[in-house]
């Protein structure tokens, strides 16, 4: 499963992409902001997004509700991976269709675990 | 209500030209209920007539009366709003002193970009140390990898094994990196809004009264007459290279 680590932090792709090397995904690629992650959306097919929030030009939370709005992209699952943690933020997301919400600082065990509650398993 | 009129001069004047007793304009008009007592000048015009100034009196003193409390009373308030101006004037000097302080026009140092500077240059060497860490982590992963792969089962392979554990955890501490920079940045923004609306309040002012004013104390340590700075920016002015302190001391 090919998955899209979206964060407009260098240093936060490479961590989220370390551990889930660690937790047996190897095919990862990176955007660094959202409009990225459409285009790369649109060219190659994705098993999973893990985007964060707070980024510009397009935040995740626009990103998510451009995919939704889509029909071909629509069905991807999509986690957000954020330091939003308002109560208001986290319904606004699962509102626009999130598939799960993760707070940051995460450790491994949590993204392993909300990957597969949200796909079924590696 | 009982009506009464007093003639006026004029009338009196008038009646004593034509020769004709005065009579007031109240008793030649037909009144309701009982006959208003008609002022009039009875007998011939030369006749000596008798006017009530007491009332007229009255009503002066009361006047004066009234006016005298009326300054008074301004007297106080007057003294009151200059007491108030001079504490307002106080208060605005006291609080433009303030805003020199924090930003005085001729003050070689800007504290709001300083602090700014700073705090980027906290994110840029904590980004750095992160990269570093996950550098050096990443390397011992594939050292890891390869060890692990080349022993048998048991307990060294199994000890390799908990040392790949150790690099997840190492991993996940660099977390801290994204969180900091985003704390950070919000107080950067921070900064800048308090820094636009203080320089918003000044330009409210003539800026040659803030030159006038006293600079601000330097908030730099200093020791033995020398200022210390604390990190700075290998770019900045004044600053020396480890290369160049080297070199100094071959």
């Amino acid at each position: 499963m090919k998955i899209l680590v979206v964060d407009d932090y260098a240093t936060m792709r490479r961590i989220v992409r370390n551990l889930l090397t660690q937790i047996g995904y190897t095919d990862i690629d990176e955007a660094g902001d959202g409009v990225t992650a459409l285009q790369k959306l649109r060219e190659s097919k994705f098993g999973l997004i893990i985007s964060d929030w707070n980024m510009e030009p397009m935040t995740g939370l626009q990103l998510l509700k451009e995919i939704r709005a889509d029909a071909k992209l629509a069905p991807t699952p999509f986690i957000m991976v954020t330091a939003e943690s308002k109560t208001e933020n986290v319904i606004a997301a699962k509102q626009a269709g999130v598939n799960n919400y993760i707070v940051k600082p995460f450790n491994a065990d949590t993204l392993k675990s909300k990957i597969q509650a949200v796909i079924g398993g590696a | 209500m009982k009506h009464t009129s007093k003639p006026f001069m004029a009338e009196l004047q008038q009646a004593r030209r034509t020769g004709n007793p005065y009579q007031s304009a109240l008793a030649d008009s037909p009144q309701p209920g009982p006959a208003a007592p008609a002022l009039a000048l009875e007998g011939p015009a030369a006749a000596p007539v008798a006017v009530d100034h007491s009332e007229v009196l009255r009503a002066i003193h009361d006047l004066g009366s009234k006016l005298d409390r009326f300054l008074t009373l301004d007297n106080n308030q007057i003294e009151q709003i200059q007491v108030d101006i001079a504490d307002i004037s106080g208060r605005i000097k006291a609080t433009k002193m303030e805003m020199a302080a924090i930003r005085h026009p001729l003050a070689g140092e800007d504290r709001f970009q300083q602090a700014s500077q700073e705090l980027g240059a906290v994110v840029s060497a904590t980004e750095a140390a992160t990269n570093s860490i996950m550098a050096c982590a990443e390397e011992l992963e594939e050292v890891v990898q390869e060890v692990k792969a080349s022993l048998p089962e048991g307990y060294h392979a199994s000890r390799v094994g908990d040392m790949n554990d150790i690099i997840v955890r190492i991993y996940e501490a660099c977390n801290f990196q994204d969180l900091t920079g985003q704390r950070i940045t919000k107080v950067c923004k921070a900064l800048g809004y308090i820094e636009e609306r203080v320089d918003a309040m000044m330009s409210l002012w003539n800026k040659r009264e803030f030159e006038s004013m006293p600079l601000p104390p330097s908030t730099t340590k200093v020791d033995e007459g020398l200022e210390l700075h604390g990190p700075s920016e290998a770019q900045e002015t004044g600053s020396i290279s480890q290369a160049d302190i080297d070199a100094l001391f071959a």
